[in-house]
């Protein structure tokens, strides 16, 4: 039998009611401010820090030519208001007496700042009309001025000779070489170069008999990786002595054996030595 | 000024045209990419022999050709099943993407045609597959019962054509055939094509033989017959089956050989417990004393040029190989290397001096240069003795022993090619004809 009564959930308490309200209010900003829809296969953007070398292709473009010296021709002034600090901690105004009365300094370290005075420049000075400028600089070095100085560096701009450059010029340097290099403007890369010479050994029946030469093969790839004209062995493969005539013929054979060539040697012209010496010695 | 003006601009104008054209000129010289290839495949040149048109015997011909060519261990006829095309007509150029596809180098194609007047006619065509074009184009004509031979002179021409040396299977080989026992042994002169084919008896075996050579002339055979009542040297027409003895001598005569012309012989006479070498005069039957030397000098072989004898003496305690003047002056000794040396042989075009040479218990055939520079040693055995050249300078054919009885074989000077000859009995002393007329 039951008994009657309150149940306790039959009454809105105040904290039942509070809570209604926050949900109501928190359903009601969810609604009026909707968040975007997701853009599906968007990438996190990414930070690129550093970009592979590339590969330089440029072509060789000229001949070599001469290159003025990239280096600045060295200022004679400009080693004297710093000389190099000696070991024993010098006075940078005045090194020269410095130098020359510095009886106490150990013997290797005292060469130094002999060096470093303006009596060494005068020894580098290649010509011998330049000690008189020379000794007028020592003298001025005294009297520092910066409009001395610029007018110094201009006089030897303009007497003293360009210096030879040790950076890189001529058939040396990559635009200025005098034979295109074969990872450069033909976009064969030496590897390449060494992948057809493993295919044309294969692909060459060598003739060793008793007289063996070396026949050069000269032939153009065209587009579609076949050959372009016929290869020529220069005439070695007309030649009246049958063994030269055939060696010519067996080394053109390997040649045609390897059309249609890789895509990568197309529209280029090859010259290839087959030394039948060599390989027959070895093989 | 104006004109010094205009003259400065015109000089300037060809100085940098003239460094523009020095500029290009070597990038347009250097532009080819260069490669070097100095390892090779020396492989057996695969050719594609398919069979002549005509009649049968066609297809024995073209059985010889590749026969001939593969036995040379420089060719590799290809399986005729896997041919593109069964019957190329021999006057149309082929298709050669196909010969290419099963990696042909050469393809023969021909045509047999059995004449009016009776004559058998083979007319020939050899191709460069992959240059597309013909090399050779050739027609023989015999007797129809001499089909053989023209099949052999169809592989010399392919031969020559593709190794740029001279075919030899036009030719035939002379050889003391070998049977019995080792108490009862029966040594006759045999002889036979180059390919084993069509052998027969020279001599019946009622006396030994030994060490026949032929004439460059290829008509006529010297060798020597041992007689419980001494030796004997005989010249045989081989044609003709006449028969001479060489002069009489009170020692025991040996090795003789021809001189190039075959006006003489020259050999080895033992007397008196001295061995020297004697020269006869074919046509008049006179003796010249070569050497003096007491020791045992023999084996005597001439230049192709007839100037010089190479030999082998003891003279200096160990058989080495010597060269002479023709009259038996000028004597050097050329071999200088471990072993003994003996049966100097030169070679038809004179570049090479093939040897016997015993180092040890092996013995080795080798060939060297006649100044006796560039020493080769090409076979290895129990027993290699006796080389004949081939015609064409190139292969060798000698005699092995391994234990079981003396057998012929083959090398080329390359060192690549070592096969036994096409006679299966026991032989020694080869000696290899010149090519058939």
């Amino acid at each position: 039998m039951r008994t009657a009564g309150h149940r306790p959930g039959d009454r809105l308490t105040p904290a039942l009611a509070g809570a209604l309200a926050l949900h109501l209010g928190l359903l009601a900003i969810l609604l009026l401010h909707p968040s975007p829809p997701l853009a599906i296969g968007s990438a996190v953007p990414i930070t690129i820090v550093s970009h592979a070398p590339t590969t330089d292709s440029r072509r060789a473009i000229q001949a070599p030519e001469e290159h003025a010296a990239q280096t600045e021709t060295p200022v004679p002034q400009a080693k004297a208001p710093e000389p190099p600090p000696p070991p024993p901690p010098p006075q940078p105004r005045n090194p020269q007496p410095k130098a020359v009365a510095a009886p106490e300094p150990t013997p290797a370290p005292s060469k130094t700042p002999l060096k470093a005075t303006p009596t060494p420049k005068e020894e580098a000075k290649p010509t011998p009309a330049q000690p008189t400028p020379k000794s007028k600089t020592a003298q001025k070095s005294d009297n520092f001025s910066l409009d001395s100085l610029q007018a110094d560096v201009s006089r030897s701009l303009k007497r003293s000779p360009p210096r030879p450059s040790f950076a890189e010029r001529g058939p040396t340097r990559a635009e200025t070489a005098t034979v295109a290099r074969v990872d450069a403007g033909s976009g064969v890369s030496q590897s390449d170069v060494a992948g057809l010479s493993q295919l044309l050994q294969r692909l060459w029946n060598v003739n060793c008999g008793d007289e063996t030469v070396v026949v050069t093969v000269s032939f153009k790839v065209g587009d579609d990786g076949l050959l372009v004209g016929g290869v020529s062995a220069h005439g070695l493969e007309t030649s009246s002595n049958p063994a030269i005539s055939v060696a010519a013929r067996r080394a053109i054979d390997a040649v045609h054996k390897v059309a249609p060539y890789d895509p990568k040697f197309r529209n280029n012209s090859f010259t290839v030595k087959f030394d039948a010496q060599k390989a027959c010695a070895t093989s | 000024m104006i004109l010094r003006n205009l003259s400065r601009a015109i000089l300037a104008v060809l100085a940098v045209t003239a460094a523009c054209a020095a500029a290009l000129a070597p990038m347009s010289a250097a532009a080819d990419i260069v490669v070097n290839v100095d390892q090779g495949a020396s492989q057996p040149l695969p050719i594609a022999i398919p069979v002549f048109a005509g009649p049968a015997v066609a297809g024995d011909i073209q059985k010889v050709i590749a026969n001939d060519l593969q036995s040379s261990g420089l060719f590799k006829p290809l399986d005729p099943a896997t041919f593109p095309q069964v019957d190329p007509d021999a006057n149309v150029k082929p298709t050669f993407d196909g010969w290419k596809a099963i990696s042909a180098q050469g393809l023969l194609t021909g045509a047999v045609t059995n004449d009016a007047d009776g004559h058998l006619r083979v007319d020939f065509r050899l191709w460069d597959v992959y240059a597309g074009e013909q090399l050779l184009g050739l027609q023989f004509t015999s007797t129809p019962e001499n089909w053989r031979r023209i099949a052999h002179k169809v592989a010399d021409a392919v031969y020559e054509k593709l190794t740029g040396q001279q075919g030899y299977f036009d030719t035939r080989v002379v050889f003391v055939s070998v049977s019995g026992s080792p108490a009862h042994r029966v040594r006759r002169l045999e002889i036979m094509d180059q390919d084993g084919f069509n052998p027969s008896h020279l001599t019946d075996g009622g006396a030994e033989v030994f060490t026949p050579r032929y004439s460059s002339k290829g008509q006529e055979l010297t060798y020597m017959v041992l007689r419980p009542s001494g030796s004997t040297v005989y010249v045989l027409n081989i044609e003709t089956g006449r028969q001479e003895a060489l002069g009489h001598f009170p020692g025991m005569v040996f090795a003789p050989r021809f001189s190039p012309d075959g006006s003489h012989v020259v050999l080895s006479v033992a007397r008196d417990g001295n061995t020297d070498i004697y020269n006869i005069t074919l046509a008049s039957g006179a003796t010249r004393r070569l050497t003096t030397d007491p020791g045992i000098d023999t084996s005597p072989c001439y230049s192709p040029d007839g100037t010089q004898i190479a030999f082998n003496s003891d003279r200096a305690g160990n058989p080495e190989l010597y060269l002479m003047d023709a009259d038996g002056g000028n004597v050097r000794r050329i071999s200088f290397g471990e072993g003994r040396y003996t049966t100097p042989v030169w070679s038809p075009d004179g570049k090479w001096i093939a040897f016997t040479k015993q180092t040890g218990n092996v013995f080795h055939i080798g060939v060297m240069r006649p100044d006796g520079s560039g020493e080769r040693i090409l076979t290895s055995s129990y027993l290699d003795e006796g080389p004949s050249w081939a015609p064409n300078s190139h292969m060798i054919m000698f005699s092995r022993d391994t234990g079981y009885g003396p057998h012929l074989w083959m090398a080329d000077i390359s060192g690549r090619v070592l096969m036994a000859a096409p006679y299966n009995l026991g032989a020694t002393d080869p000696t290899w004809s010149p090519l058939l007329p």
